[in-house]
Order: structure tokens, then sequence, then C-alpha cells
């Protein structure tokens, strides 16, 4: 046993694979927040003045809030004037070509395995780089364009589709929300902007890699993604980060609307700097993710691997206003070390016959923490409204912590609500079979996580279930109970 | 609110500068630093995380006043519908005024029992040093204030080795001489190493319109390897107001088994904080609730493990009908030396009407790694393939949903020992099914 422990520490403190940071001029603004950090950002991503209102709006309110201190989270108290409200890549102007892109830059994206090229296409992936805060290369554009669909960088959107942002942004999630999405909706840098035509079926798979890289800058991503009638979408979120001392504030805000008959599926596969053996450093990752099923039989699905960062505070949430609308949220969340996770979703049934699934499955291990807060919420009006709920914890180590927190109110009597969860660790039982058959203690117990994990992963588009498990395997190969 | 709370804190320090300094300094002190708890914490209020799905605003516009020992009195004949098998014991509580003359100890060898208001008179020290020792002066407001003006209660002690076989049973009986009038009561049990007791708890109401608030603390601590079968049925008047905190210690190889049943009031709360101090130990609770018109029913349960190789399982069962609201919440809490821990809790709710409400709320709280927990909850309504098959066998729709109704129930009914509360219950949940059909 304890043999076995020493080498799950050994792989556990394993250095972060993706910590490196790339040496590029960058264009920054020194740290603090006030009214003129909120209009010098707005200027120089060249935005009209309706942009700017709404930022400082939230800004306004956002100065009135209290930070929330409900969830199962410890970190210092943030800084918020210690921390670099823009950053971008010092950029040449107006790229035409992949050729023009820093090299450097490039090369940091080959590390990170995303071939930024033609070799794309055969994947079938269009990749909509964020690099900080500026898109510097969007691929893949001009095929997207012919379906009518528009993936372009969210200050582009800004620019170029007033219409549809001023029509949609800030409807899902308003910067009254919560305290995070009110700073983002005031200090947002940039994030991705999609928008699928009616009746369209989007021909790739979309897909975003984040990557924070200035020192002490904080990365305020804005996503919005509408779908129209009758059209689909998948999304792919990633997300790597270099290794700092310093911890980084992330504070998303990712908003989805599907109108009739629409479908919108959005991964994501988290794997920020998680902070050294000691606590240091690590991303601390503040997200409101949302997604309105505005139509009726429209179809939002989360799918996360959380695997990242220092803290995770983060509840995607589907409103299933539309008739037969069906929300679905797959989660695996894992955290080592002293990381920290409380995260979850709410599902809230308003339409007629709305269905919602949630699978949660976590992970904890050495002092990890992770919880599981949700809420499914059905209104009175919300006929024949059906719920499943799934939450399991693993328990690796003896001082981990798992967590379930959730909330159900139902106020109309032909709901279907069950909520089950269960908490164990790696059974005995299990791990002596597996021994007994011939598997190495290590291979014994990745097969068991990753048949813990299964059904998340099986919702997972092709190329991130392969990232996944790669990231699980070495997170928390060796382990056992 | 404010204002209302003062009127409280006020009332409190009047009701202890009353009291004849025969209880000692000790407890003076107790119910003073209660009433100052009372002024810091003032009323709960849906901020807090435990209060905020049971509002208390019906209760405050009720204004019950807090009110000195008044003599209480009811025949002996008025009782006797009310009593079921012998006992051991019977203590009979009016409008929570003990009733030696009603009362019944057959003198069991190893059982004392008496009422806190006697230990009080008597200023025994041995009793009063133990009221609150489990509770503390009161985590929210309303224990605070049971605290300050706790008026009397029933004092058990059974001793080491003693097993009592015939219940030992505290009725709680509330006239109509009780309207408008907060009653604050506080029982404490204490089972030594190895003694066994069945102690039936029973709330009745001998006018079914008098408004009254039943503020109760109820403090039980079991010794190494004791057992208590504890069987609690709430039936207060449906304009009643029912609030009662339930401490639990549970020792080493002790076994607690509870079960409980709230069909009355029309706002009731009953919270139960277990806390293992002994490893071994087990603790059963179920309980059933029933919620129709203009009622609210809370149940929270607080099972703390704190020591390794303990078991716990609870097993909540609800119907909500009318304009009924039910609001569980469940935490298990399982610390970090708490290794080889079980814990397994669910909760199912029914509703049968639009206007019904269910807030439901598990928790697992987990910090140690080798345990086995799982919780899990449902809501939902009558099945109607089951309903069609018993139409199809000739009942009609109000016997058929009355039946499955009772049968919904049972698992719960079934977990009360004594028949004569098995029989009653179910009549009571036949009877209030019946009353659904009419809304």
């Amino acid at each position: 046993m304890d043999l076995v422990d020493s080498k799950m520490e050994t792989l556990i403190r394993s250095d972060y694979a993706e910590g490196f940071v790339t040496q590029i001029e960058s264009d920054t603004l020194p740290p603090g927040l006030d009214e003129s950090v909120i209009r010098i950002i707005s200027s120089r991503k060249q935005e009209p003045e309706w942009m700017l209102e709404k930022r400082l709006a939230a800004y306004q309110y956002w100065l009135k809030m209290q930070e929330p201190n409900w969830a199962t989270i410890r970190h210092p108290p943030i800084d918020f004037n210690g921390i670099s409200y823009y950053s971008s890549p010092k950029k040449k102007p107006q790229l035409g070509s992949m050729d023009e892109v820093d090299p450097e830059l490039l090369a940091t994206y080959e590390k990170l395995g995303i071939p930024l090229d033609e070799q794309k296409a055969l994947a079938g992936v269009a990749v909509d780089a964020v690099f900080d805060s500026v898109s510097v290369a969007t691929t893949f554009r001009e095929s997207l364009a012919e379906a009518g669909v528009i993936f372009c960088s969210m200050s582009e959107a800004v620019r170029e589709y007033p219409a549809l942002v001023q029509q949609y942004m800030g409807t899902v999630v308003p910067h009254k929300d919560n305290f995070f999405a009110a700073l983002n909706s005031a200090v947002f840098s940039d994030g991705t902007f999609v928008y699928i035509p009616r009746g369209v079926k989007c021909p790739m798979e979309l897909s975003t890699y984040f990557r924070i890289n200035e020192a002490s800058t904080g990365q305020f991503e804005r996503t919005l993604i509408i779908a129209e009638e009758g059209s689909q979408v998948s999304y792919l979120e990633g997300c790597t980060a270099p290794m700092r001392d310093e911890n980084q504030l992330h504070a998303a805000v990712v908003e989805l609307v599907a109108l009739e008959d629409a479908k919108i599926k959005y991964s994501t596969v988290q794997n920020w700097y998680p902070g050294d053996n000691q606590g240091r450093g690590g991303i601390y990752n503040f997200v409101t993710k949302r997604g309105d099923c505005r139509g009726d039989r429209s179809h939002i699905s989360w799918t996360q691997v959380e695997t990242g960062s220092a803290v995770t505070w983060k509840y995607p949430s589907c409103i299933l206003r539309g008739k037969n609308s069906v929300g679905e949220f797959y989660s695996v969340a894992v955290t080592k070390g002293l990381q920290q996770a409380d995260t979850g979703t709410k599902m809230i049934h308003i339409g007629e016959n709305s269905r919602s699934t949630i699978v949660s499955k976590g992970i904890s291990s050495v002092q990890g923490s992770n919880a599981y807060r949700g809420l499914v919420r059905v209104a009175a009006k919300a006929e024949n409204a059906r719920n499943h709920t799934q939450c399991d914890s693993l328990l690796i180590g003896d001082q981990c912590a798992a967590h379930t927190f959730p909330y159900i109110e139902v106020k109309n009597p032909t709901a279907r609500v069950e909520h089950e969860a269960t908490t164990s660790k790696v059974s005995e039982d299990q791990l002596f079979y597996c021994r007994q058959r011939g598997l190495t203690e290590e291979n014994a117990v990745s097969m068991i996580v990753n048949g813990f994990c299964k059904e998340v992963f099986n919702e997972l588009p092709m190329e991130f279930a392969v990232e996944a498990q790669k990231l699980l395997a070495v997170s928390l190969e060796g382990a056992v109970g | 609110m404010n204002a209302c709370a003062s009127v409280f804190q006020q009332a409190a320090t009047e009701y202890i500068d009353r009291l004849s300094n025969c209880e000692g300094e000790w407890l003076t002190e107790q119910r003073q630093a209660a009433t100052q708890r009372f002024a810091e914490l003032g009323f709960p209020h849906a901020g807090l995380e435990a209060w905020r799905y049971t509002s208390i605003e019906g209760l405050l516009q009720q204004d019950f006043k807090i009110t000195h020992r008044t003599q209480a009195f009811l025949h002996h004949e008025m009782i006797q519908q009310f009593l079921g098998e012998p006992v051991a014991a019977r203590l009979v509580f009016v409008d929570g005024i003990y009733q030696p003359n009603l009362s019944v100890h057959t003198g069991q060898t190893g059982l004392s029992v008496g009422s806190l208001h006697a230990a009080m008179a008597a200023g025994d020290r041995s009793v009063l040093r133990g009221v609150g020792s489990l509770s503390g002066i009161g985590d929210h407001g309303f224990a605070a204030l049971n605290m300050a003006t706790l008026q009397d209660g029933a004092v058990i002690q059974v001793s080491t080795g003693v097993a009592i076989r015939q219940p030992i049973e505290l009725l709680h009986m509330a006239t109509k001489g009780l309207s408008g009038q907060v009653q604050h009561t506080r029982h404490r049990v204490v089972l030594e190493a190895g003694a066994s007791v069945n102690l039936v708890e029973r709330y009745l109401s001998l006018d079914s319109e008098s408004n009254y608030f039943n503020n109760m603390v109820c403090e039980i601590s079991l010794g190494e390897g004791a057992s208590l079968v504890h069987q609690r049925a709430q039936e207060e008047s449906l304009t009643a107001y029912h609030l009662c905190d339930v401490h639990l210690d549970i020792q080493g190889d002790a076994h607690y088994q509870g079960v409980n049943a709230a069909l009355g009031g029309a706002w009731s709360r009953t919270t139960f904080h277990a806390r293992f101090v002994g490893e071994g130990a087990n603790c059963e609770l179920d309980g059933l609730y029933l919620a129709g018109e203009g009622q609210l029913t809370d149940f929270h349960l607080n099972v703390d493990h704190s020591v390794a190789h303990c078991e716990s399982r609870e097993n909540f069962k609800g119907i909500l009908y009318g304009a009924g609201k039910a609001v569980f919440d469940g935490l298990i809490h399982v610390r970090e030396q708490a290794q080889k821990s079980q814990a397994h809790l669910y909760n199912a709710n029914l509703m049968l009407s639009r206007r019904a409400e269910v807030d439901t709320k598990p928790q697992l709280v987990i910090l140690a790694d080798d345990v086995k927990c799982s919780h899990g909850t449902t809501v939902g309504q009558l099945d109607d393939q089951a309903l069609f098959y018993l139409r199809s066998r000739g009942l009609d729709k109000d016997q058929a949903k009355r039946l499955l109704c009772l049968g919904f129930t049972n698992e719960i009914v079934d977990r009360f020992q004594s028949e004569y509360l098995r029989d009653h219950l179910r009549e009571e949940i036949v009877k209030r099914m019946s009353y659904e059909r009419q809304v």
C-alpha cells in the first residue's frame, strides 16, 4: 500500500506538461480597474458606443456587488486591482494569411498539439485560437461562410454584426446575474461568436483553444452562440495554461440561445494550471455558463471534463423555456493536490414536457475537494417535466473531500424528478479481481476510473474523448483507495 | 421583524426576572446568555441557508405571547381516548405543564422519571447542569428563546444495563386555553451504558381550531451500547405551529431507531442533530409527512459522522395535496477521521395536487475516503398504470388513490413498533386522503 502510495505521489507531482511561457512581445495595460480602463479596452477594440455603455453599466453595478462566499472553496482574497485587464499579443496590422502569424506563437500551439494549419481540414475542425485576449488567427472562415455560419471572435462580431450581438448578448446572463458575470460584462476581453442560420447544420465541429499567457493577466472571455430555428451546432472548448506562480483570475461568461428545434452541444476540456504541490499559483476559474432553450423542441447539451484550475466555480445551466425542450449536463471533475472544485448545474423547467438529464462524476484525490451543487426547479406551468440526476463521487486518498448539494424545487404535480448520489472509494474487491486477472495496480485503477467516467466520455466528440482519457490517466495513474 | 424580535426579547427578560431564584444561578445565567444570543440572532430568515424554504412570516403574524406558567387542568376521562398500550411510565403535559395526577409510573427499578419544573423548583443541580449540554444555548433564534424561557419538560434517566420493556410515553395535550401562546418545553433523556428503552412522543390537540406555538427542544444521550426506540407522532391542530429540535448524542455501539410521523400543524418543523461520539454506533431514522391545504411541513436532518465505523440510514416519505408544502433537508457529514462510515439517505415525495410544492435538498459532505454514502430523492405522482389496474379490479378512483397512498406510506408506518400507533396512523392517513378528494 505504502509503495503504491509513494508511486502515486510521484506521478501526481509530475510536472504540468503544458507549463511553458512563450516569450512574445505584448501590449498590456497596467494592473487596476476603473472606468478609464474600460474605456481603453473598448477603444482598443474599436467598439461602438453602445457596447461601451453596456460595459460601464455593468461596471457600476459590479461596484455595488459582494463577492459570493457560499461555495465550498477557499482561496486568499482576490485583489481585483492587482490584475491587468487587457493584454494582446503585439500584432501586425490585419493578418492576411497563416504565414504572417508569429512563428513563436505557432510553435506554442504546436507544443499543445493544435496544428493550426491545413491539416486541420482533414480533421474537420475549425479553430479560432484565442491567445490571451485577442484572436490571432481564424481558419475555415470561408467554408463556414458558405453555409452561412458566422464563426468569429467576439470583438469582430461587435464591430461587424452589431445587430445580432445587441439582440442576444446579456439576455441569457444579464450583468446583474452574479458578481463574476458583472465583472466579465464590464471588462470582457474577447471570445467567440457563433451564429447558425435557420435550418443549417453546421458542417464541422467548431473549436476554440484558450490560453492564458501573460503573467497576472485575467482573461475574461465572452462567448455567445445563437442557433436559429432548426439549426445544429457542436462546439468544443479546450484550455491549457502555462505554469505561473501568481494566481490568475479567469471569469468567463458563455451564453447559448437555442430557438425552435435547434440543437447546441457544448463540450469543454478544462486543463488550466492547477498550482503546485503547496497550492501556490494556479488558475481561479469562475465561470458563468448558461443556455436558454427558447424555442419548442430545442436542445442544449453541456459536457465538461474539468481537470485543471486551482479553484473551479462553474455551473453550466439550462433554462428550459420551450415546450418539449431538452437539457443535458454531463460532467467529470477531477481534483488532486490542493485543487478545489465547486461545480454542477441548474435545470430550470418552465416549458411543458421539458426534460433534463444530469450525470456528474467527481473524483477527489490527495487533498482535492470536489463539490456537486445543482438545482432542479420545476415551475408551476411545466407540465410533465422530467429530470433524472445521477451524481457519483470517487475518493482516492484519505484527505480528500467530496460534497453533494442538490436543490430540488417542484411546483407541479405532474413532474417526475429523481436524484441519486453515491460516494465511495475504488473498491478493494474490484481491484483484487483486476489484479488477479494479471493487471498491474495502476492499470486496474485506471480501468476502474475510466469505467466510472464512461457515461460522460461517451458524450464527448471523438477528439476530446481521447484527450480527456489522457488527462485523466496523467492525473490519477497509480492511485489506489 | 425587528420590532417583533424585540418584543420577544423583552418578554423573555421579564420572564426571567419573575422566576424564583431556586433553580440556581447557573441556569439563570444560561437563560440570560440565551436571551443575549436571541438578541444577536433575531428570528431566522430566508437569507439563512437552513431557513431558505421555510418562511416564518405566518408564525410571526400570529403574535404569540410568552406567558408565565399558568395552571392547566384536564380530567382523566379527557385523555382516556388517546391512550394506547400499557406503559412503563407516562408523562402527561397539558399546555406544556407536567400533570402528575394524569401521569403514570410503574416504579420500575433503574428508571427515573420526573419533570424539569420540579427539578428547577428543587434546584436539583445534577439535572439542571444537563440542560443545554447537547444543544448549547441555541443555534437559531427559536432555540435560544426556548433556553431563555423554558418552563417544563420531562427528565428521564435509565440506569446502566436496565432494559425497560414497555414503552415510556410523553403525551403532549394542547387545550383551547393555549391559544395565542407560545410554550417552551425541553425534554432530557439519558440512557446509561447498555440501557434499553422504547420512548413514545405524541403531540395532540383537544381543540381543532386553537392556534398555539409549541417550541420544543429534546436532548437525548445514549450511553455505550444503549438502545433507544423513539417513536414520534405529531398531530397538532391544523392551525398550530410546531417546532422541535432533537439533539442526539450516540456513544459507541449504541443503537438509535427513530420513526416520525408529522401530520398536524399549519407549520411544523423538526430538526434532528444526530452526532456519533463513539465507534460502532448505528442510527436509523424514518419519517412520514402529510401536508395538505395551508400546511407546511419541514424536516431537517443533520447526521454527523465524527468517528469511524458508524452507520446511519434515513428514509423520509411525504404526501402533498391541496396547497401543501414540504421542505426536506438531509445532511450527512462524514468527518476526516470517520473512516469505514456508511450513510444512506432517501427522500420520496408524492404530489397529488396542482398547488402543492416540494423543496428537497439531500446533501453529502464527505471528508474521509473509505466510506460508502449515498442519497436518493424522488418527486412524482401516483402511477397511472397502478391506478388503472386497481380500477380495472373494481375500485373507484378515490379508493384506488387511497390504497396507493397507504401503500406508499406503509414502509414508514411499519417502523412504528406500537401496534396502536400503526393502526391509528393508518386511519388518519385514510381520513386525510378522503379529505383530499373534496378539495
